[in-house]
C-alpha cells in the first residue's frame, strides 16, 4: 500500500489542502493508473479523519485543586496578591539584605553583649556551690586560659571553693596543684 | 448588526492575548480563564505525545504553573497559543527523556473503566462508543510508537490542527523540516494503522 516515492509529497499536500490545481491534476492522472497510490491516498485521507476525531481526553476533577495547591506551594500565592518590590532593582537585594542584617545586629548588640556583672568572687562562689551540689557525672570542667574563667580549688573537706589567691589571668593551667580553671 | 454581534462576542470572549495581558496586569480571573480554555486541549496534546494520562495532567499543570510564574516573559509579538504549547512541548520532551533515563516504558493507562472520554457523536450507541473507544485507544498506542520527532509534528498537525508556521514556531524548527517530518510521520503511521484503515 506504500505510495510511489515521487507522489508522497503531493499526497500529503492534498490532505493538507494546499495542493495547487496543476499538482492536483498531475496527482489525479497518476491515481487513475496507480492502484497503490490510489489506495494510499484513500488510506491517508481516512487516517487524517480519524486523527481529527480522536476522543477528547478531559482533565480529572482534581485537576484544579492540584493546580491551585502547586501554585500555592510555589510560594507565590494563588488568589492572593503577589508581593513585589518594583522600586528595588534585583541587584540591590543582596546589599539590602546585608544592610538589614547589620541594623538588626546593632539593635541586638546591648542584649548580646550583656555579661554577668556580679563580682568575680560572688560568681565564683555560685559556681563552686553548683559544682558541690551537682552529682559528679553532671559536672563538666572546661579548662582554658580565659580571663573570664574562675579559679577553684578544693578545701580540706574536699569541697570546691573559689581560689582568690590565684586569678586565671596570672595562672598557667596545671601550674597550681589542686586548682582548676572553670568557664561556662 | 454584525458589528454589534462582533463587539458582544469580543466582550464575552476575550482573545488569549487579551487574557494574558489582563493577567499580566494582575487579573487572576484571566488566569482562571486561560486554564479553563487550555486545560483539555493541552492535556490531549501531551497525552497523545506521552501516552500516559497521569503524566500528561502533571505536565499540563506544570505548564500552567510556568505560565503563572513567568507571565511577564510573554511578549505580544507571538501568539499566546504558540507560547503555551512551546512550554508544554518542552516539558513533555523533558518527561520523555526522564523516562528514558529511568527505562520506564509506559503504555496508556486509560482503560474501559475510565469515564473521561468525550465521544463527539450525536447518535449515541453503546456499541459504537465502545468501538470508537477501542479504535481511539489503538490509534493513540500507534502514535506513541512513532519516533519522537515525527510524533510531535503529527500530533500538532493532524490532531491539534496547527498550521505548519505555528508548529515551526512551537518546536523551533524550520517549516521545511516540519513538513518533511509530517509527511514521513504520516506514512509511518499509515503503515502502522493499516489493519484499522482497511476495515
Amino acid at each position: 500500500m506504500a505510495p510511489c516515492k515521487h507522489m508522497t509529497r503531493l499526497l500529503c499536500k492534498q490532505i493538507d489542502g494546499d495542493i495547487t490545481a496543476e499538482e492536483q491534476h498531475h496527482l489525479d492522472e497518476h491515481l487513475t493508473s496507480c492502484e497503490q497510490c490510489a489506495a494510499a491516498a484513500e488510506s491517508l485521507r481516512l487516517m487524517k479523519k480519524q486523527l481529527r476525531q480522536l476522543p477528547v481526553v478531559r482533565v480529572s476533577d482534581e485537576f484544579h485543586i492540584i493546580l491551585r495547591d502547586r501554585i500555592r506551594k510555589s510560594r507565590i500565592g494563588y488568589g492572593a496578591a503577589k508581593i513585589e518590590f518594583p522600586l528595588l532593582p534585583r541587584w540591590t537585594y543582596i546589599p539590602a539584605a546585608g544592610v538589614a542584617l547589620a541594623v538588626v545586629a546593632l539593635l541586638l548588640r546591648p542584649y548580646l553583649s550583656q555579661t554577668d556583672e556580679r563580682p568575680f568572687s560572688t560568681r565564683g562562689t555560685a559556681v563552686a556551690e553548683y559544682l558541690n551540689d551537682a552529682a559528679p557525672e553532671q559536672v563538666h570542667y572546661v579548662i582554658e586560659d580565659n580571663p573570664d574563667s574562675i579559679m577553684l580549688s578544693r578545701d580540706d573537706s574536699g569541697r570546691m571553693r573559689t581560689d582568690s589567691t590565684h586569678t586565671p589571668r596570672e595562672s598557667a593551667i596545671g601550674q597550681r596543684a589542686g586548682a582548676v580553671q572553670v568557664s561556662f | 448588526m454584525n458589528t454589534a454581534k462582533t463587539a458582544k462576542t469580543a466582550v464575552s470572549e476575550p482573545s488569549d492575548e487579551q487574557l494574558i495581558q489582563r493577567f499580566q496586569d494582575g487579573d487572576l480571573y484571566a488566569f482562571e480563564m486561560i486554564v479553563h480554555r487550555y486545560k483539555n486541549q493541552l492535556t490531549n496534546f501531551v497525552f497523545n505525545f506521552l501516552g500516559n494520562r497521569i503524566d500528561a495532567e502533571d505536565v499540563v499543570q506544570e505548564t500552567f504553573l510556568r505560565v503563572y510564574k513567568n507571565k511577564h516573559r510573554y511578549k505580544q509579538i507571538a501568539k499566546f497559543s504558540t507560547w503555551i504549547y512551546t512550554i508544554a512541548s518542552n516539558l513533555a520532551k523533558t518527561e520523555l527523556r526522564r523516562r528514558k533515563r529511568r527505562k520506564l516504558f509506559s503504555i496508556s493507562q486509560l482503560g474501559f473503566e475510565d469515564k473521561d472520554y468525550d465521544i463527539p457523536d450525536s447518535a449515541f450507541s453503546p456499541e459504537k462508543v465502545i468501538e470508537e473507544d477501542f479504535k481511539g485507544r489503538e490509534i493513540r498506542e500507534e502514535i506513541n510508537k512513532l519516533p519522537e520527532k515525527f510524533r510531535e509534528v503529527v500530533v500538532l498537525r493532524d490532531v491539534q490542527e496547527f498550521s505548519y508556521e505555528e508548529i515551526s514556531r512551537i518546536l523551533h524548527i524550520p517549516i521545511g523540516t516540519v513538513k518533511s517530518r509530517a509527511n514521513r510521520g504520516r506514512l509511518r503511521l499509515q503503515k502502522q494503522l493499516a489493519h484499522l484503515l482497511a476495515k
